[in-house]
């Protein structure tokens, strides 16, 4: 019988493995719960699509969302109703974006003691990074234009404004189906990608001040047009002698088509992969759709005009919001949320760009603003700015307006851009100091 | 004044709940420690049936029915004499108080009463035994031995009492009764508070008929009955009707867990089963094979008058009693062929049925069975390599089998295909937190097979992780305890059932909770007691009864006898045993 016992401990190895796999999943119970419960299928989540119960907030803690029973309530004024569609999501759950899917588990209250249970049935309380006055003021300066407004705060990471345009009435949605296309469903600022145009001229200027020596001192002549390949490379008037700084206040596409051939496809590809600007971002997991850089055959027109943000560049406006955000910060772009930040304890951030390198184009940035945006457009704003007139082929270009601004308590950055609405830093700044003004209140 | 009763009711319901939440984890908890504290607790007390005086006047007990007699450290009884085997020889004792020698073909043989022992003989008392030349004394215990020895060995239930450890499984079943009949609420079906007040009298029917055959061991039963407790909570919220089917079959698995227990009690009468159970055993597969109605993949239900049962259920049982074995058969040369080809049968016939799942807790059971009689690393290894052949011809055969399992490890990179019921499990199981939603207020029910393929998500999310853990830690504690049990058991024939019998419960435990995780592959096999199921409850109530009759604390267990059987009228007879 001695032996029959040491042989029964054969089945003490599968009680030894039943507590190892009992171990692992408690585990990953303990890290994924708050994800896995949120999970979209979740009957305990969601009843025919809808959530169940919960709050959204804004980060100032007006109520954006709040939800019983499945039988939801948008906020009382429309204008932010609308602003906040996409980043919220709709009833019918068409919008895969909103907060409705991706914190779930927040907004119903989960946490692991008590999972989804809510002795009073309201759920949780999700308070968002966004500020509910810039998402007002976006909407409204967008005034029934297509675009997308991304404001994000460079030191956290936060989210603070993030609008699309078209949208609607979440309190009364359209006849909706499912295969719309009239972009109604899409969040723009993450979902969209753009030709960027002369906003792209920062990163020209970046490759251009690390990879060519005494860049700075070099002469500049625009006489409107250059010729490149058979082709042109055209400015909307001669821009004359200008050194590097005025090439870009100027924005002007003689000067950085002949920086985009010096420096060649294959740099402008590595610094456009680098910046992060092809790749997709994760906002809290949340993936940015990828932008692109085709670099052209070296020597030819399209390269050329692809260092000018023309020919196949595209890029996302909360892509293009994180790189201003690393100029901003000396090179760091922090990791993208759309939570309020209350409890984080680091910050994590990429090193994306040379400090040096990012200071300097602050400054020229900064230079710009002086020299063509001007300063009294911004009332009491320390803004440095680029704009980009993006041509796509219809009548009237893309209008862009992407920077900063220099202020400790609201260290923004953020990426305007209006669809075929016509100039640039006429047409997005504005839509940029309404945004800023609202989110600096 | 109906609103108000009905506002009022649903205040009621919710309060019911807030309590219930923490009521039901802490009560899990603590029977599962008492449970634990009296099985698993102190050094395990040896029974000493007699003794082996050697020449040096030394007195070696025999503290088993079954002993080894050898030179091997490993020995029941060691004779450390360069002429004595490594396995020399068994001593057996029957049920009435008869020994048996047997020499087990050791090198310089054994003699009884000075004559070489060729054939297995009776022993008795004063008789001269020599093992290779090692001559003993064999003294058996008399009746006034075993009985000092039954009032003063430890009773189990002395420092743990059952009742008062039924007490509490009385209070969680009757709370899990209160709140699934409250979460109902107006249309309940009358199956539910049924239900757990008819598991609450058969638990303590269970308990009466315990006591009055003088045994105090009831730590199995409980577990059982908690885990069926937990299992009418699964029903109540998936099919409230289904309940009805459920306690037949409950009461039907409690009367063969009986029936079985008592059964074993008798060695002779046990082993004599073997030969007709592989035949039972194989007959209900191969009618099953004939009859077969596919339901949902696996062709392993047969419909007999309007009810759906699943044969294979049964066929463990039978697998355990063909699989058991005494010592003397284990060291008789080719002892494992019958079983091998009984067990190979077995598998195919599953295989054939598409019924891997299954197939898999026999082969489980068939690879700790034929350690347990091997005692061989070889046999075990080899029956692996053969199988993983096997597996991998299945699988070039019918890919379709392969693309199952495509899935495992990425349910959630396809959460409506191949992870469909996996993501669902792990995330109610997450709405439930520590302490659940409340019986009877989860959704995962909703879900096609929830409460059988899925059920520990459905215990997760109703009553938290706290109690779904517990649940997996009762069976774990059953099968330490049968670990514990199988040096202490009267024969191996019953130490090899009951580790036989827990490992089929313990397998399918681990398929079908880590299946539903994505932590296994997901199979569809079901949760011993807590899921939903007919032949499944009938069939872990008879496995049960082979943990019971290995047992051998003093009165512990009614599986195991108490006296000598027949022994008074043997000793009026003459007693010239004693």
């Amino acid at each position: 019988m001695k032996r029959i016992q040491k042989r029964a401990l054969a089945v003490s190895l599968l009680v030894i493995v039943i507590l190892a796999l009992t171990a692992l999943y408690v585990t990953r119970w303990a890290v994924h719960g708050g994800e896995w419960a949120g999970f979209s299928s979740n009957g305990d989540a969601f009843t025919a699509g809808r959530i169940r119960a919960g709050t959204i907030r804004d980060r100032d803690g007006e109520t954006l969302y709040t939800v019983r029973d499945g039988e939801g309530s948008y906020a009382g004024d429309d204008s932010v109703r609308r602003a906040c569609l996409h980043i919220i999501g709709d009833r019918a759950g068409f919008i895969g974006s909103g907060a409705i899917f991706n914190y779930a588990g927040t907004i119903l209250g989960y946490d692991p003691v008590n999972g989804l249970y809510s002795a009073d049935g309201a759920g949780g309380v999700l308070t968002l990074s966004v500020d509910a006055g810039a998402q007002k003021a976006a909407w409204e300066a967008l005034d029934g234009r297509n675009g997308a407004v991304a404001v994000i705060n460079y030191v956290t990471g936060e989210v603070v404004c993030c609008v699309s345009s078209p949208a609607f009435d979440p309190e009364n949605p359209p006849e909706a189906a499912p295969d719309d296309t009239s972009g109604i469903y899409m969040n723009r600022p993450l979902s969209a990608v753009y030709t960027p145009g002369s906003t792209f001229k920062l990163i020209t200027l970046a490759a251009a001040i690390e990879n060519i020596e005494d860049v700075f001192d070099r002469d500049f002549h625009c006489t409107g047009s250059m010729e490149v390949g058979g082709g042109r490379v055209t400015c909307t008037h001669a821009h004359g002698d200008m050194k590097l700084e005025d090439a870009l206040a100027l924005s002007c596409n003689c000067a950085f088509g002949q920086l985009a051939l010096e420096l060649g496809g294959e740099t402008l590809q590595k610094y456009a992969e680098q910046y992060g600007l092809t790749k997709r971002q994760s906002v809290d997991g949340l993936h940015t759709a990828a932008g692109r850089f085709d670099a052209g055959a070296e020597g030819s027109l399209n390269l050329a005009w692809s260092g000018a943000g023309q020919y196949n560049d595209l890029v996302n406006p909360m892509a293009m919001a994180r790189f201003v955000a690393a100029i901003a910060n000396s090179g760091d772009a922090p990791a993208l949320t759309m939570v309020k930040e209350t409890t984080r304890l680091g910050i994590s951030y990429d090193h994306i760009m040379n400090a040096a390198t990012a200071d300097k184009i602050a400054q020229i940035m900064d230079y710009a603003v002086q020299r063509t945006y001007g300063p009294e457009n911004f009332p009491g704003l320390t803004l440095r700015a680029k704009s980009g007139t993006a041509e796509v082929g219809t009548d009237r270009p893309n209008a862009w307006f992407v920077g900063f601004i220099e202020d400790p308590d609201h260290p923004y950055a953020f990426a305007v851009c209006v669809e075929n609405a016509g100039f640039g830093s006429s047409v997005a700044g504005p839509v940029a100091n309404a945004v800023l003004q609202a989110a600096v209140e | 004044m109906e609103l108000l009763n009905n506002a009022a009711f649903f205040e009621a319901a919710d309060a019911m709940t807030a309590a219930s939440r923490w009521i039901l984890p802490a009560l899990a908890a603590l029977i599962l420690l008492r449970c634990a504290v009296s099985m698993l607790s102190g050094k395990p007390e040896r029974e000493v049936w007699g003794w082996l005086s050697l020449p040096n006047g030394a007195k070696i007990e025999l503290t088993n029915w079954e002993n080894i007699v050898g030179r091997s450290g490993s020995a029941d009884v060691r004779l450390d004499y360069s002429s004595v085997s490594r396995t020399h020889a068994a001593l057996t004792r029957d049920m009435k108080g008869g020994w048996t020698v047997q020499d087990l073909r050791s090198k310089n043989g054994t003699k009884l009463r000075g004559r070489p022992l060729r054939e297995p003989a009776a022993i008795h008392a004063g008789d001269i035994v020599s093992f290779g030349g090692a001559s003993c004394v064999f003294t058996p215990s008399t009746v006034k031995d075993e009985k000092t020895q039954a009032r003063t060995r430890r009773r189990p239930g002395a420092r743990v009492h059952p009742g008062a450890t039924l007490i509490l499984l009385t209070a969680f079943t009757l709370t899990l009764g209160v709140q699934h009949t409250a979460a109902a609420g107006e249309g309940v079906s009358p199956a539910v508070p049924t239900a757990f007040l008819a598991l609450t009298v058969l638990m303590w029917a269970c308990y009466a008929i315990t006591r009055g055959l003088h045994r105090t061991g009831f730590e199995v039963e409980t577990l059982a009955f908690f885990l069926t407790a937990i299992g009418l909570g699964v029903c109540a919220s998936s099919d409230p009707e289904g309940l009805w089917k459920q306690l037949a079959c409950l009461a039907a698995g409690v009367a063969l867990y009986f029936f079985i227990g008592s059964w074993l009690r008798d060695l002779e009468r046990a082993k004599a089963m073997r030969a007709p159970m592989a035949v039972i055993g194989i007959l209900l597969l191969v009618v099953n094979l004939v009859t077969a109605r596919s339901i949902f993949g696996a062709k392993n239900w047969i419909r007999i008058a309007g009810i759906s049962f699943q044969p294979s259920e049964l066929v463990k049982i039978c697998f355990v009693f063909t699989g058991a074995a005494t010592l003397d058969r284990l060291y008789r040369k080719r002892n494992l062929i019958a079983f091998v080809a009984f067990a190979g049968a077995c598998v195919l016939c599953l295989g054939a049925m598409s019924d891997f799942g299954t197939a898999a807790v026999f082969f489980a059971a068939y690879i700790v069975i034929a350690f347990m009689r091997s005692g061989s690393f070889a046999t075990v290894l080899l029956s692996l390599a053969g199988t993983g052949l096997g597996v991998f011809m299945v699988l070039t055969a019918r890919p379709y089998v392969l693309s199952r399992f495509s899935a495992w490890g990425h349910a959630w990179q396809d959460p409506q295909g191949g992870g469909f019921q996996q993501t669902r499990t792990m995330a109610a199981a997450a709405s439930g937190g520590l302490l659940g939603l409340g019986g009877g207020k989860g959704r995962l029910h909703l879900v096609f097979a929830a409460d059988t393929d899925m059920a520990f998500g459905m215990v997760a999310e109703e009553l938290g992780l706290i109690v779904a853990v517990v649940s997996i830690l009762a069976l774990v504690l059953l099968a330490l305890f049968a670990v514990r049990s199988a040096g202490q058991a009267r024969s191996s024939f019953y130490a090899i059932g009951a580790c036989a019998a827990v490992t089929i419960l313990l397998t399918q435990l681990t398929l079908n909770v880590f299946g539903s995780l994505d932590i296994l592959p997901f199979t569809g096999v079901t949760f011993p007691l807590v899921s939903k199921g007919g032949s499944s409850t009938i069939s872990v109530w008879g496995l049960l009864a082979f943990v019971k009759a290995a047992d051998a604390r003093q009165n512990a267990s009614f599986a195991i006898a108490l006296d000598r059987k027949k022994e008074k009228k043997h000793k009026k007879a003459g007693g010239e045993r004693v």
